[in-house]
């Protein structure tokens, strides 16, 4: 449904090259530490900024050359910006109408109601939740096939980031959609995604469906000694810390199995971030 | 584009108890100007509406690019080109709204006051002021476009006293080469009035279309070359 083939993009300080896929009936995350890349690579797939190289592909065209009614197909939460504040939803609700065909009336009002937004106060005076959640239902009001989601959680607390994240399971219920997410709250990927891309200064380091990751991955924490005797090659990278070393590993069973003294814990997407952006690639 | 004017409609109701002050203080100095023998404060009033509308739409702009809503407006099934084109018809519609109003209102104030004026070129001279500001306004929107709200005001600005300044210095220089600016233009117009009525349109219309050419392919590439 998406694709992203070495997707270029330069900045002053900043180099972006990315290569991802999202396909149908799934959904993909893309995580990464702030400034790693992740709105970058969200506005280059929506064409808010120009690439310098590679190729963006959505429902198989060329993402230059995506018809008016393609983009009716593709549901989108930026992290900054919405409608504008000017507006209340109910403006908001008249100019959705005009220009999306499936966009449904009655259902997002309903939405609104249920999700408490209020319909004739100012989006620039709605709080951060409130802003959230009408950008997801925004996002989910007219039949979309590919979400594109950045932060869309962002600024939640735990009740509400839950009620967006099951919004997002029932929209998936539909066969023939896809969902690629940013977040940087872990468990809200961990309980969501098929599929994880991890993204380190402009580059995807990582990539493996979430099974794979939380059945799989581990964390060694090993001091400097058992270091010195530990088998390295099925390590992926590591941190230095003041008892030794964080490692990350693929294959945490054979380190288990072979190394029994070891503490190994389950992998997650949260230290898996932080011993990429604070360590070193082995 | 319907969506879009719908979208600039809203925004600029947004500031409507603002232009209603402005609506309010022009009523007052139309009814409390003595027009004398002349029409040129109708003139005036027409051409403070006409503008006032039409800078609706360089407030749309502004309102657009708060808090990067301009970026989610991209996402929408809307091409760029549209969204330029639209801002062109957004301001055409205002501010040909604030013309009617203000003909309407000043032929008006005209007929009550009892003062003696020829229609048609009374008419004539509102088309005149209408150009006018339109040309002005075929200026303004790629400035807008390009400088945003941040800069925009400022460039505008700008761009009003490079204009005053120039027109200032100019009547200067030829008062000192001893030219009669008033006289050169009477006869101007007094030429004009010699050529056939029709072929003046097709020039007027000619020099429009191409300059609303111009100025929307200008704000095109701008727009084509912006990085949301």
């Amino acid at each position: 449904m998406l694709k992203l083939d070495h997707v270029e993009k330069n900045y002053n300080d900043f180099h972006l090259n990315c290569s991802l896929e999202v396909h149908t009936d799934m959904v993909t995350g893309l995580i990464g530490a702030n400034g790693a890349g992740k709105s970058t690579t969200f506005k280059a797939i929506l064409g808010l900024i120009n690439i310098d190289g590679g190729s963006i592909t959505i429902f198989d065209k060329d993402a230059r050359k995506l018809t008016l009614e393609d983009k009716e197909d593709i549901g989108v939460v930026l992290s900054e910006g919405t409608l504008s504040g000017y507006l209340n939803v109910k403006q908001g609700i008249s100019i959705l109408a005009s220009m999306y065909r499936r966009f449904d009336r009655e259902r997002f009002t309903e939405q609104c109601q249920r999700f408490q937004i209020p319909l004739d106060k100012l989006i620039k005076d709605f709080s951060t939740g409130m802003r959230a959640k009408l950008k997801l239902l925004i996002a989910t009001s007219y039949g979309a096939k590919l979400l594109i989601l950045d932060e869309p959680t962002a600024g939640l607390d735990v009740m509400a980031r839950e009620e967006l994240l099951d919004m997002l399971r029932d929209y998936m219920e539909t066969e023939g959609r896809a969902v690629l997410i940013s977040s940087h709250i872990s468990t809200d990927l961990e309980g969501f995604c098929d599929d994880i891309y991890m993204i380190h200064k402009g580059e995807i380091v990582l990539h493996e469906d979430m099974d794979t990751i939380l059945d799989t991955y581990g964390i060694l924490k090993v001091s400097e000694e058992q270091y010195k005797h530990l088998d390295t090659s099925l390590l992926l990278y590591r941190r230095k810390e003041s008892f030794g070393y964080k490692c990350v590993t693929g294959q945490k069973e054979y380190y288990m199995e072979n190394y029994p003294d070891l503490v190994v814990e389950k992998g997650s997407i949260d230290e898996l971030v932080t011993i990429m952006e604070k360590g070193e690639a082995l | 584009m319907k969506g879009l004017l719908i979208k600039d409609t809203h925004l600029a109701m947004f500031n409507k108890k603002i232009y209603i002050i402005f609506a309010f203080v022009a009523c007052i100095m139309l009814v409390s100007t003595d027009f004398g023998e002349s029409t040129a404060a109708s003139d005036f009033i027409i051409g403070y509406f006409c503008f006032l509308f039409g800078m609706l739409v360089l407030t749309t702009i502004t309102y657009d690019e708060f808090d990067h809503s301009i970026s989610f407006l991209m996402t929408m099934p809307i091409s760029r080109h549209t969204y330029v084109l639209e801002k062109y018809v957004f301001c055409f519609l205002g501010t040909l709204s604030g013309w009617i109003l203000a003909v309407v209102l000043a032929t008006g104030r005209m007929l009550v006051a009892g003062l003696p004026f020829a229609a048609g070129e009374w008419i004539s001279g509102c088309i005149g002021v209408l150009l006018a500001i339109f040309m002005i306004m075929l200026v303004l929107i790629p400035l807008q476009i390009k400088f945003g709200s941040d800069n925009g005001k400022g460039v505008i600005m700008g761009v009003m006293i490079a204009f005053f300044v120039v027109f200032g210095l100019g009547k200067k220089v030829c008062d000192w080469l001893g030219i009669d600016i008033e006289g050169n233009l009477q006869y101007l117009i007094n030429q004009l009035a010699i050529i056939p009525a029709w072929l003046i349109v097709v020039a007027v219309a000619v020099i429009y279309l191409a300059g609303i050419g111009i100025s929307a392919a200008v704000s095109m590439r701008i727009v084509d070359k912006k990085q949301y």
